[in-house]
């Protein structure tokens, strides 16, 4: 028997080739970019994944920071491997999530979202104050791959398609469904027999380890880290800016929005040195203020019902086709 | 055996129970308390024989208690199906057999089969309770908590329901109701509950409880609106 060729299947082949393929094409600035969007992309994706249950969090940012703080000790102060201090990252981010969670998940809307800020601030006063994190000076590391730029964008490729493939496996699951519920009603989702406490706190704890293996990334990739980068306030809300931009509850949205923008901002740092936060934010206001739903929003009206929106929705997954029988 | 205690109020297996009383009574707040969005302050629970007093609302459900509520509550962006599969999936179920199964067989009973996948927002009001009621069916309920079902629905279409919650009992499971359509009480209930004020007043047949001389004062006291209409929320 064949089996029928999905354009999902179809564009999730080119997508890969083209993620293998394109760094060997491209010189050594580019692919820097290319770097930085895929670190963008993750955090966007990942902060997706908890806003779905309807939690928004400002936390990315110190998971961000714990990541690169836990593996660069890890391989400073206990002599780690890169990929020791990358699982590392991740234990510390996933384990300081579920604490964090069972401690502030009962919050909702604002309270959490300020709950989640107060985490990333802590830690940055941490970071400054503590002896073994280097204090403002911040803490370096040696270039990860001994400066190989090709190698250093296959990984964060591959925690890329990891976390892509994380989302489009949760939308698919009954968790995806779970979380569906939990955003639109949590009473009504507690009475069908979710319990609401554990799924969030595992959306939690998945949407953390990724800034952390992020963060740690980015420690190996540009080899020092100081307090003030690593818990800025700034890498939450790009986190969040990306995804409303893209259109947030989707996979391919916060994607689209991280691609978008990061190539937006490049473009416009070196077109208007000065100022160009300035435009930078008008667009952004803009597209906000008249695309409630995001560039995906726009995306898939224009597409109508056609077999573009097939794709989108198949990638997007936002509203569920269809049945299964 | 199904019951339910808390205030007197005990409901057995196979049998629908009309809640009534005036506004403020305290009827959705015992929904509330027994589906486990509530806890109370004093008091307890049993369900087959359990004490669920503390017991969150998720565990509830997987040990047989199914709700709706009074103000429809749709997952707008999911199908009907979808929406009935969440019972199906999440609320326990029956085992061995697939959710979307489960959720089709609840769709079919409440007479949405053919609409299973339009999306909520293509429902008529009607249509949006049936799947509100087959998503609880959906859970496997042995005790099902309807609150005010048929508010909104046409007499033809209350009727509808009426069999349909009927057939619900017929299959063992304990039916509690909030009406205030009284003829709708009196078609459905075996057996009638008053509260008044967060008490039972009185409980019985339609025909004992409608005459009898507290109940009758608890309903003048509010004379005016008529007995067969209730508008404000709980």
């Amino acid at each position: 028997m064949v089996r029928p060729v999905r354009p999902g299947h179809v564009f999730g082949v080119l997508a890969a080739g083209f993620l293998a393929l394109v760094p060997l094409a491209v010189d050594p600035y580019l692919l820097h970019i290319i770097i930085l969007i895929l670190m963008s992309a993750v955090m966007a994706l990942s902060w997706d994944l908890l806003v779905r249950t309807g939690q928004l969090s400002l936390a990315h940012a110190g998971f961000f920071g714990l990541g690169a703080y836990a593996s660069a000790l890890a391989c400073n102060l206990l002599g780690a491997s890169w990929w020791v201090s990358f699982l590392a990252a991740g234990l510390v981010g996933g384990a300081a999530a579920l604490g964090l969670g069972i401690i502030t998940l009962r919050l909702h809307g604002m309270y959490f979202a300020i709950a989640t800020l107060a985490f990333a601030e802590v830690l940055r006063t941490v970071a400054l104050q503590a002896k073994f994190t280097g204090g403002a000076v911040g803490v370096t590391l040696p270039a990860i791959f001994g400066g190989n730029r090709l190698a250093a964008y296959y990984l964060v490729a591959a925690i890329f398609v990891l976390c892509l493939v994380v989302s489009l496996g949760l939308q698919k699951s009954r968790w995806g469904l779970a979380f569906q519920a939990i955003r639109a009603r949590q009473a009504v989702a507690e009475v069908l027999g979710i319990d609401t406490v554990k799924t969030k706190l595992a959306a939690f704890v998945i949407s953390s380890v990724f800034p952390s293996l992020v963060g740690a990334f980015y420690i190996h990739y540009v080899t020092y880290i100081i307090p003030y980068e690593a818990f800025s306030l700034n890498t939450s809300v790009s986190a969040l800016v990306m995804s409303v931009f893209g259109g947030i509850y989707s996979t391919a949205g916060p994607v689209i929005g991280a691609v978008v923008l990061k190539i937006l901002e490049e473009y416009l740092k070196s077109a208007i040195v000065y100022g160009y936060t300035v435009i930078y934010g008008l667009i952004l206001a803009l597209v906000i203020l008249f695309m409630p739903n995001g560039l995906l929003g726009v995306i898939r009206r224009a597409a109508g019902s056609g077999r573009a929106d097939q794709i989108l929705r198949w990638v997007g997954g936002r509203k569920r086709a269809g049945a299964s029988d | 055996m199904v019951a339910v205690r808390g205030q007197g109020l005990r409901i057995e297996q196979g049998e629908i129970v009309g809640l009534i009383g005036p506004n403020g009574a305290g009827k959705t707040t015992t929904f509330n308390l027994i589906s486990g969005l509530y806890y109370p302050d004093a008091g307890t629970i049993r369900f087959k024989g359990v004490d669920i007093t503390r017991m969150a609302p998720h565990v509830r459900c997987r040990m047989g208690i199914g709700r709706t509520f009074q103000i429809i509550q749709p997952f707008e962006n999911i199908s009907v199906l979808h929406n009935v599969m969440v019972g199906a999936i999440f609320g326990g179920g029956q085992s061995g057999k697939r959710p979307e199964d489960i959720a089709w067989e609840a769709c079919e009973m409440v007479g949405l089969g053919d609409r299973r996948h339009s999306m909520p927002g293509e429902l008529t009001a009607a249509g949006l309770k049936k799947m509100e009621l087959a998503r609880a069916l959906a859970t496997s309920p042995e005790l099902l908590l309807l609150d005010e079902m048929m508010e909104g629905l046409t007499p033809v279409e209350s009727a509808e329901v009426v069999n349909i919650i009927k057939k619900v009992r017929d299959s063992g499971t304990a039916v509690l109701i909030i009406e205030h359509v009284m003829r709708t009480v009196r078609d459905l209930s075996d057996r009638v509950v008053v509260m008044h004020q967060g008490e039972t007043l009185a409980e019985g047949t339609y025909g004992e409880v409608v005459s009898d001389p507290l109940v009758i004062a608890a309903y003048l006291g509010e004379e005016g609106e008529g007995d067969t209409v209730d508008h404000s929320g709980h």
